[in-house]
């Protein structure tokens, strides 16, 4: 009786041995399914870097691999700017600075793969000044391949094509060809400096706004790639690429010389062409000088008796060479201390626009020696000179020549 | 006699928890503290409102942009005893009843946890009532989870010990259901925390258990799968915890935050002997709480004083000798070392292992250690001999003073050299200083500094300790002590429970207040339940059955922690969600909530998109200016929400502060939950809310091509909205995009399985393709609760059939051995 019972016993224990172990084989397994399906797939979209990037890559999948294929793309992103996001000396200037910079959100849009899963925006990633001196793979190569084209291990295309789908793993993502996803990284506000994901007050960059405005008056690209990636090409050009404002961008003088009155009379046209937003575009300390001068048949430079500034002109002062600024200086409004405070006008070229500076200059003919020159340089800063002093750079390090123009005034052409 | 020698320690027990609570039991009286009442009761009134229509409560509906309810580790959807009691009682009695039992199972299971480990009854009531009133349960009193999770680890204990020393089947089977149990009332820290201690038990018992190494060895390697059982029994909650975990946004969860609220050493060392000491003064915060990244919510280890004497005496004489005493003290030490948190070296190293590094508060480890200063203490209290007592006595308060005196000068020389000691409180900190009792008048005519009100700081939360101390000494000093051991062991037990009453009376954050509510705002809100609001009202409006999108959030630690912004890190609570958030948009209600003079342009196209109608404000929190976009449109008196949000003294100071008032955008703005986004095709850039994966503004004039979706039917697990559409496009519902929830849309007849996509980030949207009227069904089906139903389901057979095997296995082997045994409990 007993032995029975205990074979009875032994068999239902190995029926209870046997069925918890494959019930728990299987509810791991469903489990894990279940979880795996739970993930929303990662979206192609940047978040105004409030996020670092998951590309969920093989550890095989890096730039240069990209590139074996991909040659003349890899070769094109080489030389952008996007390449050096996360090592050009301006960001790098920007992100120690203790004032604003020194912030995961810098590194979520400039080196989109860094490690900082765990820190908020706000957070400063660790050993940040060692981060720079021997910058490590995924800020040293900044917005790379990965960055915008593989998302959970998947390679982003806009179209499909079997090569593709040969090589690697794809993911049909319209939303590469979209000026949002450029706006992801290029439109943002201000950072709140309590709340670590909110954003505040108006656009230090406003790329799509703009860009929408410009859609308004009857803009016809329909995203940035239109003129910002022509063909494909990767090289991405923009404020840093003197062909691309020489584009964007036409300057015309005119001079003439006003016997009856003594003066000089010019008028210089600074006009922003099919750009899609704002010029000069891009992050708010960014600035376009228009600087005019005069100078005699010796080279030296004029200063009038006295001259007074057209409605058009910003620069009221009297010294020439008289300088004009398009920019967008932020205000106490801008950075949130003072949250009525009006902001500061917003001086830079809107597309299409035509904005003409006239000026004089009173001369005695027979105390200067003609013929005169009038000079006229178009300037592309990276920074305010203020900026540049914050961030300890020279202010012939943070501009760049973009066009000029020369015209030779005689007593002879006078009218 | 045998019920009354078996139930007697239970009965008293019971009357000692009664006593803890008598207010509750004898007038009626509900527990009342500002987290209490404007976040966990809030919560159970939604439970208990779907329980009594009938449903479980999945996905909950009203709290935020929805959340999952069933995940939500601080409602226990599925916990029994939440069931039975939220269904059969009101709210109120509910909670109460279920704040008693709780402590007083806390009580029994420690009870029958001694008794186990081979204690008698005075020292197994002793050890019952240090773990049932130590700090842990004192300053989370107001915290359902800590006793709902943390009455149940001394019984998992007990389950563990009975089966690697006697190997009874049924005792591990009754482990993984205790676990099981454990991990369904929520919160799984606590639960977490039983698992590595007894697999830490396990561990320590190859040495030390009095069996032989190989058969604990052998017993032991079936724990694991006990638990694995555990796991297994409550999978249908735990696998919604785990989809919310894997969905959940982990940033802000490192290091620092892991580390925040250890106990630091001397805080440790003074709170074993003084517990008031740095627990009432507000002017603590600024000077021994914040620089510490601590707080005295979080951190209380006291046990008592005359535990911890015995407790370190059983140690210290019979450590080496008993392998019991070896077991609990390496016990004991790792829950003390591990409630050092970041102030324990090596302690980043261990933030890898699994259960110590997926939460925050290592402090909390002291329940573990207060179970362990129990089992010392009772041991200890044993072996006490009348003789000797009053020699121990003196030692034991001289050398206790000492040890006071020393934490508290160093304690005080590292908050001398902090700025904060020299400074006058700020607005948040006055607050609190009203709210203890200062005088309006006294905090501005003098200024209220550290430094100079330590004198009175030290003397009033001194006193009492200091006191009992030189007490203790006095007892040496008596010429004789009672000579009866039932007597003596009854007096010292005795003396315990004085002492931790007085503890809990004293230090605690509740008050007893009759049940009822009178809230004018509450009431407000009820009328209009599917209005959404905000406002630093905490989960208030879920009260009446309304909808609160809340302020509360993961905090970000730099600012939380950072002495000079204490204005800021007081718009969070010290309660950090213990399971990570789908996502952050919080922050922009926290604004909305607790800086509205910053509200601006986008906050309020925020508002629309989300369907905030309304904004509560008042008290002595920061409301609109002038000239702010929204309007106020109705004011309150309401006390009660003043008493409940600001502070009962803070109200009769200030009698102003019961002012509230509710803002709305003006009536031209519309606010809707859901809006149809027209789109072109292809889609005019800047118009499809699905690119975007931030709430405005990442984008600006997103209403320009949008349109307001009115009829919104919500039951929880379902929405129904119904449109019409000029042109195709993008519909939006402002709830939270979650795994689970699949949308059909009904259009011209047809119907069809829509895809649902996030929107700005966090919200829902479905295409609707073709114009004209529409459908759209959303439906809350997780597979995560199906399959989790399933594993439990499955645990559960298997649960019951190994439970009939062990009877069979215990039957067989009684009828072999022949009758015999005792009801007296197994000594070992």
């Amino acid at each position: 009786m007993v032995s029975s019972r205990l074979r009875l016993q032994r068999g239902l224990l190995v029926v209870l041995v046997v069925s918890g172990i494959l019930g728990v084989s299987w509810a791991l397994l469903a489990a894990n399914r279940v979880l795996q399906v739970a993930v929303d797939p990662t979206p192609a979209t940047f978040n105004q870097g409030l996020n670092r990037l998951e590309t969920g890559a093989p550890r095989h999948w890096t730039n240069q691999w990209c590139g074996t294929c991909h040659k003349q793309a890899y070769s094109e992103w080489k030389s952008s700017m996007h390449f050096v996001a996360g090592t050009n000396a301006n960001f790098q200037a920007q992100c120690l600075d203790p004032g604003g910079g020194r912030q995961q959100w810098c590194f979520n849009c400039h080196a989109p793969t860094n490690p900082g899963t765990k820190l908020l925006p706000l957070h400063e990633p660790h050993e940040l000044e060692q981060l720079f001196a021997q910058p490590p793979q995924w800020l040293a190569q900044g917005v790379g391949c990965l960055s915008c084209h593989v998302r959970d291990g998947q390679v982003l295309v806009e179209k499909v094509t079997d090569t593709a789908i040969a090589a690697h793993p794809v993911r049909q993502s319209p939303e590469l060809g979209t000026a949002e996803f450029c706006a992801g990284c290029h439109q943002f506000n201000f950072k709140d400096v309590n709340l670590p994901d909110y954003l505040h007050g108006p656009f230090q960059q406003a790329s799509l706004e703009e860009f929408l405005d410009f859609r308004l008056a009857d803009g016809f690209e329909t995203r940035c790639h239109d003129c910002h990636m022509p063909g494909g090409k990767h090289v991405m050009p923009g404020g840093y690429d003197n062909k691309m404002l020489n584009r964007a961008l036409k300057l015309e003088l005119a001079a003439d010389w006003d016997r009856g009155r003594k003066q000089v009379e010019v008028s210089v046209n600074v006009s922003a062409r099919r750009v899609g937003h704002k010029v000069p575009g891009g992050e708010h300390f960014r600035s376009v000088t228009l600087h005019t001068w005069w100078t005699d048949a010796d080279g030296r430079l004029l200063q009038g008796p006295s001259s007074e500034p057209t409605e058009d002109s910003v620069d009221a002062g009297e010294d020439w060479p008289r300088i004009e600024l398009f920019s967008r200086r932020q205000g106490a409004f801008d950075h949130d201390t003072a949250a009525l405070e009006q902001p500061l006008a917003d001086t830079r070229l809107r597309p299409g626009e035509t904005r003409e500076f006239r000026y004089t200059l009173r001369l005695d003919p027979d105390l200067v020696r003609f013929p005169l020159q009038v000079h006229t340089e178009l300037w592309y800063h990276v920074m305010h000179k203020i900026e540049a002093e914050q961030f300890h750079f020279s202010p012939e390090e943070v501009k760049s020549i973009i066009c000029s123009k020369r015209l030779t005034v005689d007593r002879d052409a006078q009218r | 006699m045998r019920v009354a020698y078996r139930t007697g320690p239970l009965c008293l027990l019971a009357i000692v928890v009664a006593v803890w609570f008598w207010p509750m039991l004898l007038n009626g009286r509900q527990p009342s503290a500002a987290e209490l009442t404007s976040t966990d009761r809030p919560l159970y009134h939604f439970y208990a409102g779907a329980l009594a229509e009938d449903r479980v409560p999945l996905w909950n509906e009203r709290l935020g942009f929805g959340t999952p309810a069933v995940a939500d580790g601080r409602i226990g959807v599925f916990y029994p005893v939440h069931q039975v009691l939220y269904r059969l009682l009101s709210v109120e009695t509910a909670y109460g009843c279920s704040l008693v039992l709780h402590v007083m199972l806390a009580g029994w299971f420690a009870y029958g946890c001694a008794r186990v480990f081979g204690l008698g009854r005075a020292a197994s009531i002793l050890a019952a009532t240090v773990f049932a009133g130590q700090g842990f349960f004192v300053v989370h009193v107001d915290q359902a989870w800590s006793y709902t999770t943390g009455c149940w680890l001394p019984l998992a204990v007990l389950a563990t010990w009975r089966w690697l020393r006697d190997g009874a089947w049924g005792w591990l089977l009754g482990l993984s259901l205790v676990l099981a149990v454990q991990l369904l009332a929520g919160h799984f820290q606590i639960a977490g925390y039983t698992i590595l201690t007894i697999l830490l038990l396990t561990i320590a018992a190859v040495p030390l258990a009095p069996v032989s190494r190989r058969t604990v060895i052998w017993r032991g390697l079936l724990v694991p799968l006990a638990v694995l059982g555990g796991l297994s029994l409550a999978a249908v909650q735990m696998l919604p915890a785990a989809e919310l975990i894997v969905q959940g946004d982990s940033r802000g969860r490192g290091m620092e935050f892991l580390e925040s609220f250890s106990s630091p050493p001397w805080h440790l060392l003074v709170h074993q002997l003084a517990p008031g000491l740095l627990q009432g003064h507000p002017l603590w915060e600024p000077i021994c709480w914040i620089p510490w990244r601590s707080s005295p919510t979080e951190s209380l280890g006291y046990v008592g004083l005359l535990p911890v004497g015995l407790g370190l005496t059983t140690l210290a004489w019979t450590g080496r000798r008993d392998r019991l005493v070896r077991l609990w003290g390496v016990l004991l030490l790792v829950a003390l070392a591990l409630s050092l948190g970041g102030y324990l070296p090596g302690y980043r190293q261990l933030l890898s292992v699994p259960i110590v590094g997926w939460f925050a508060a290592p402090a909390r480890w002291s329940v573990v250690a207060g179970l362990f200063w129990g089992l010392l203490a009772g041991w200890g209290l044993e072996r006490v001999e009348a003789r000797l007592l009053g020699r121990w006595c003196v030692r034991f308060a001289g050398v206790s003073l000492l040890v006071l005196t020393i934490a508290v000068a160093a304690l005080l020389s590292v908050a001398r050299d902090s700025e904060r000691f020299y400074k006058g409180p700020d607005a948040s900190l006055r607050n609190q200083l009203l709210e203890y009792g200062y005088l309006k008048q006294e905090i501005e005519s003098r200024p209220l500094t550290p430094a100079g009100e330590l004198r009175t700081m030290l003397r009033d939360e001194l006193w009492v300790p200091v006191g009992s101390l030189v007490l203790f000494g006095l007892v040496g000093f008596l010429p004789r002590l009672p000579e009866s051991r039932r007597v003596l062991l009854g007096g010292l037990v005795g003396i315990v429970i004085i002492d931790l009453t007085i503890c809990a009376w004293s230090i605690r954050r509740v008050r007893f207040e009759p049940a009822r509510t009178t809230s004018p705002v509450l009431e407000a809100l009820g009328q209009r339940p599917e209005a959404r609001v905000a406002g630093p009202v905490g989960l208030l409006p879920l009260v009446p059955g309304g909808r609160v999108v809340p302020d509360a959030g993961l905090p970000d630690f730099r600012v939380f922690w950072d002495p000079k912004n204490q204005a800021s890190a007081q718009w969070w609570t010290n309660r950090w969600p213990s399971l990570p958030e789908p996502s952050r948009l919080g922050d922009q209600v926290t604004l909305l909530s607790h800086s509205p003079g910053r509200i601006s342009d986008d906050d309020i196209t925020f508002m629309r998109l989300a369907g905030i109608e309304g904004l509560l404000y008042g008290a002595n929190f920061e409301t609109p200016t002038q000239d702010s976009p929204l309007k106020r449109v109705r004011n309150f008196s309401d006390p009660w929400l003043t008493r409940q949000r600001a502070g009962r003294e803070l109200l009769k100071q200030i009698p102003e502060y019961a002012e509230w008032s509710l803002w709305q955008l003006p009536s031209e703005t519309t606010v809707s939950r859901a809006w149809f986004f027209e789109l072109d095709d292809p889609a005019e850039p800047g118009s499809d809310p699905r690119l975007f994966r931030v709430s405005p503004p990442a984008r600006r004039n997103m209403l320009r091509n949008a349109h307001p979706v009115l009829q919104v039917r919500d039951r929880g697990e379902t929405v129904m909205l119904s449109g019409s559409a000029a042109v195709p496009g993008v519909l939006l519902l402002a709830d939270r995009h979650y795994p689970g929830w699949t949308a059909r849309v009904t259009q011209s007849g047809k119907t069809r399985d829509v895809e649902i996509q996030p929107a700005f980030g966090d919200w829902r949207a479905v295409e609707i393709s073709e114009q004209g009227d529409f459908e759209v069904v959303f439906r809350y089906d997780p597979d995560s609760v199906r399959l989790g139903a399933w594993i439990s389901l499955g645990a559960c057979l298997i649960w019951i059939a190994g439970i009939l095997l062990a009877w069979m296995w215990t039957r067989s082997s009684i009828e072999a051995e022949g009758p015999q045994g005792s009801d007296e409990p197994h000594v070992s």
